[in-house]
């Protein structure tokens, strides 16, 4: 049993792990999927972590140390209730390689897709994706951590953290290039 | 490397990430136009995951939320440790616990048993609503003639409020039944005066724990005085949330 901390420590952990709080959010609201469960797991994740603060060392990366706890509830709390196997259209016909041919045609992907996606379709593009590649982009990408740190979080190896992020995005920009369709960019 | 190979490494072209593979594939994707196809479209899907805005602001009330979670812990703890102080020993008592079964109301239909059950179940109406101990002594004092203890344990520093009592009569006697809550589960609290106690008494303050008609109990003496804890939950979370330890 950890030792009882005083209100200090509480005013401690509030001022060092409460800072990432938009972070930890953020990445729980793209892995549970609806902001009610988001904050349900932000609020665990903190709470956790401030049972186990005792276990932190500082001047390590405490986002890095919450998204670790946050990924473990997640895991072994609210993964299993997750159906979401069936997100993954693997008959998809506007595949990654159509939009990467369409993209490749325009001779500017960048500034194609930069230009035509919106923040939100972006956002819902990623919420779509198989948790695994969900996951992982949201460290790597959105939380701009290593892809060693992301492996530690994920409890993977960095290997599985790169084809992720290589499979992941990939899908990515399929549904990117659903979207940009949709409104008229491309003709599908 | 080939292309199916390069599919698997295209993040680590993108990401710029330093090696003898991600090398290789960045030759290959030099040298392969369908690779780099591949790698400019994911280039931009980076580039628009990075360049917007997608945090999310935590909802308002989240942080007062984990705020007040984070103390209560820091309550809960402080209490478990205060308890542990009088509880230390509370691992140790275990071993009376065979004795306590065998001199505790002898039938599962006990009436006590049932009256707690009942009790924890909210079926037995409290006599008095309060959170304010002072209260539910005013309460109990009143009914002193009915030879019960005053004094309302104080639960607060293990995260249980008070909800208030009620005096019932079991098996002839009255008993005073204080009632407390976690949110979540009821913990009915029987002080009595150590001549109305019939089974066995803990020879310290150590307190004692056992679980009898689907109920947790943790007996400890105070004083002449003998509280006896009931709750309807397993008994290694019974004894987790008195002491802080199974």
């Amino acid at each position: 049993m950890p030792p009882a901390r005083s209100d200090q420590a509480a005013a401690d952990f509030s001022r060092v792990a409460l800072a990432h709080l938009d972070p930890v959010y953020t990445a729980a609201l793209y892995l549970a999927g609806d902001p009610d469960r988001a904050a349900d797991l932000a609020q665990e994740t903190f709470l956790r972590a401030f049972r186990f603060f005792h276990r932190f060392t500082p001047g390590t990366n405490c986002r890095a140390w919450l998204l670790t706890i946050l990924h473990n509830i997640f895991r072994n709390r609210y993964r299993a209730d997750r159906r979401e196997r069936g997100w993954l259209d693997i008959d998809d016909p506007l595949t990654a390689a159509a939009a990467t041919r369409a993209i490749g045609a325009k001779d500017d992907p960048e500034s194609l897709i930069l230009g035509q996606t919106l923040d939100g379709e972006v956002a819902e593009a990623l919420k779509s994706l198989p948790e695994e590649f969900r996951s992982t982009i949201v460290l790597v990408d959105l939380q701009d951590l290593t892809y060693e740190e992301s492996a530690r979080i994920l409890d993977c190896p960095v290997g599985t953290v790169r084809s992720r992020l290589s499979r992941g995005r990939h899908l990515l920009q399929s549904r990117l290039y659903q979207y940009a369709a949709r409104r008229g960019v491309f003709k599908r | 490397m080939n292309c199916v190979q390069y599919s698997e490494w295209v993040a680590a072209d993108v990401d710029g990430i330093a090696g003898v593979e991600a090398d290789s594939a960045r030759v290959h994707a030099r040298e392969c136009v369908s690779c780099r196809g591949l790698r400019d479209g994911q280039m931009a899907v980076r580039a628009a995951l990075r360049d917007r805005s997608l945090e999310v602001q935590a909802p308002y009330g989240l942080r007062t939320r984990i705020t007040a979670g984070v103390e209560e812990v820091a309550r809960q703890e402080a209490g478990a440790s205060a308890w542990g102080g009088f509880l230390r020993w509370g691992a140790v008592a275990v071993t009376l616990v065979g004795t306590m079964v065998a001199l505790w109301p002898r039938e599962p239909a006990d009436p006590m048993i049932v009256a707690y059950d009942r009790v924890v179940e909210g079926k037995i109406p409290l006599a008095v609503e309060t959170s304010d101990p002072g209260e539910l002594e005013a309460y109990y004092g009143s009914q002193e003639h009915r030879g019960i203890a005053s004094h309302v344990i104080d639960l607060e520093a293990l995260g249980f409020h008070l909800l208030g009592g009620v005096v019932h009569e079991i098996g002839g006697r009255s008993v005073r039944l204080s009632v407390y809550t976690d949110g979540r589960s009821l913990v009915v609290c029987d002080l009595r005066k150590l001549a109305d106690y019939s089974g066995h008494l803990p020879g310290s303050t150590e307190p004692v724990f056992f679980s009898r008609g689907g109920l947790s109990f943790c007996v400890r003496r105070m004083g002449e005085e003998i509280c006896v804890l009931v709750g309807r939950m397993p008994l290694s979370a019974f004894r987790l949330r008195l002491l802080g330890r199974v």
